[in-house]
């Protein structure tokens, strides 16, 4: 387990520099200069000794080696550096908008879950059935509707025509619901059509048929055998679906007008704060790195044969 | 195995919106009513009615002309980027898949740098550093779609490629190319094809999304996610500007699903 656990960290390390070699470069290939972008806009960008004092302050009139070294060493003394646009430390600016990011992916995971998990392995257990065909109908279209488009249908719905929830903001719970509503609607589509091929594809495994011929009841056939069983692709398809989760989180916030990290990057996108852009993105990618090294790990803790080289469905 | 929601019925009605959709987007202006960029003040924010099917947003703009004229920015492009990324992942994986070894290895390892991220993230990255707009978009998608291809075709070429009739042809002095293009390309193409349908409605999806976020297409563009963003400002007085650029999203995107699961249930994809 532990040398399982270490070689698959220097993976999880290795993707990590990568990554932030990555947006090093394409940092380094956005058109239009920050500091002379950042002056005009003082109409200070003429004067060619605030340029340059800008650009020692940013260390931006280093080689580029020599900038990504600085850089890389702030990152692991856990400085993503300070915001072009208000001057504050980027970590200080993620970490205040974290909390309503999370409690959103975390509630909409809860929710899928709810869903998915009865009507996904009910539907497999029956197949063809007249439940089956109707959550399959109902997959089609739910795997096509935009999730934008919901969510605005359901702010017609719920906070116009029938003034029920606030549609913008957060702060109460009630601020919650209809984003959760609307992700767990549309991933839901998603997670009922892999737990119904999952339960499909397991029934048929020759321990389940003798199981069933030495007269096993369901009751017990079900939760020892069966569902054990789909453990393992059933962490993979939580774990997997991470990116998935965060994206229709960033899609809620910026129509709900929800202060989290999605919001934020955004915002910061058409601002083209690079310090933020940069900062977000790395935390957004070290948290699906780390959640793809811990959904590993699990794997190995509930299946040990599992290899390294096991490869990951793209979700 | 069939379920009765991809009937033949289904299906037709499947292709006959992605056949008017076509011809549509090719001969726009002809159909559109109104020219989909023109503001007529005098005019604006009518509901849906016999003038203004769609209604006209708050430029005055008729709302129908401006759906058909998106056709060309929601749609097509969609069919440029999956050309593009299938040619490039049918000729790596083949390569990848049909020699294996060293240049296997090393091919794979460059579309696992790839698909260790996100789409997603790789989007906002590439978006934020290189600024908003289409062009960035589609880049965007092109980079995070191609690896996932690759890594199917290879699979499927090294299926392929263990089957007598490619034995023979190499037994009988096909070499590399010509096995691959005769042999072994016409026999992985029906999962290709499958697998590149069922995408374009997440594409469509992930297209006019980055627009409706505000950083793809901007406006006056016609683009529908772009359309979208505009109606959900206006949510409580014109709601119709956010449902019908919606209701298409979801109609081209349901159209081509359709599809791709018939097909799919036809040659046995996962």
């Amino acid at each position: 387990m532990l040398r399982y656990a270490i070689s698959r960290f220097w993976m999880l390390l290795l993707s990590m520099l990568l990554f932030t070699l990555f947006v090093f470069a394409l940092m380094h290939m956005a058109p239009g200069d920050p500091v002379r972008l950042l002056l005009n806009d003082f109409g200070a960008a003429r004067d060619q000794s605030v340029v340059a004092a800008y650009e020692q302050q940013w260390g931006l009139d280093q080689s580029l080696p020599a900038q990504y070294l600085l850089w890389l060493t702030g990152l692991l003394q856990g400085k993503l550096g300070t915001s072009y646009l208000t001057g504050l430390s980027v970590t200080g600016e993620i970490a205040s908008r974290l909390a309503p990011t999370l409690t959103l992916i975390a509630s909409s995971y809860a929710v899928t879950l709810l869903i998915s998990i009865p009507l996904g392995i009910g539907t497999g257990l029956r197949e063809h059935s007249r439940l089956d065909r109707v959550t399959y109908a109902l997959s089609v279209l739910g795997l096509s509707i935009p999730l934008y488009w919901l969510a605005i249908i359901l702010m017609l719905l719920f906070g116009v025509l029938w003034p029920l929830l606030p549609i913008i903001g957060s702060g109460s719970v009630r601020h919650y619901v209809l984003p959760v509503l609307a992700i767990s609607i549309v991933q839901s589509f998603y997670f009922i059509r892999m737990l119904r091929s999952f339960t499909v594809e397991y029934k048929q495994a020759p321990y389940i048929e003798a199981a069933q011929a030495r007269g096993l009841k369901s009751i017990v056939l079900y939760p020892s055998y069966l569902f054990r069983s789909m453990l393992v692709p059933f962490i993979t398809l939580v774990g997997s679906s991470f990116p998935a989760f965060f994206g229709a989180a960033i899609v809620m916030e910026n129509i709900f007008s929800f202060p989290g990290i999605g919001k934020y990057m955004l915002d910061m996108i058409n601002r083209r704060d690079f310090p933020v852009i940069q900062g977000c993105s790395l935390i957004v990618a070290a948290a699906i790195f780390l959640l793809n090294y811990l959904t590993d790990l699990c794997y190995y803790a509930v299946d040990p044969r599992i290899q390294l080289e096991k490869q990951r469905w793209e979700n | 195995m069939k379920l009765r929601f991809a009937t033949n019925t289904t299906v037709m009605a499947a292709l006959l919106f992605i056949a008017a959709l076509i011809v549509c987007g090719l001969l726009g202006s002809w159909f559109q009513p109104f020219d989909p960029y023109e503001t007529d003040y005098s005019a604006k924010l009518r509901p849906p009615g016999a003038a203004h099917w769609f209604g006209t947003d708050y430029l005055g703009r008729d709302l129908f002309s401006r759906v058909l004229a998106g056709i060309v920015h929601s749609v097509f492009p969609v069919f440029i980027i999956l050309a593009v990324v299938s040619v490039i992942s049918v000729v790596t994986g083949m390569i990848s898949g049909y020699y294996g070894s060293r240049l296997d290895m090393l091919l794979m390892s460059a579309t696992d740098m790839f698909t260790a991220l996100p789409n997603l993230l790789l989007t906002i990255v590439i978006i934020g550093f290189l600024g908003v707009g289409m062009e960035n978009v589609y880049l965007a998608i092109s980079l995070s779609w191609w690896a996932k291809y690759v890594r199917l075709i290879r699979g499927l070429v090294h299926d392929v490629k263990k089957e007598p009739f490619v034995l023979a042809a190499r037994v009988s002095g096909s070499y590399g190319l010509s096995t691959m293009m005769r042999h072994i390309l016409p026999n992985i193409m029906p999962q290709v094809l499958t697998m590149i349908i069922l995408d374009v409605s997440r594409i469509i999806l992930t297209l006019s999304g980055m627009s409706f976020l505000g950083i793809g297409a901007q406006p006056p563009s016609p683009e529908w996610g772009a359309m979208l963003l505009d109606g959900k400002n206006y949510i409580q007085l014109a709601p119709w500007l956010g449902f019908f650029p919606g209701l298409m999203i979801f109609l081209t995107a349901c159209a081509f699903q359709i599809c791709g699961e018939k097909l799919r249930s036809r040659y046995k994809l996962k």
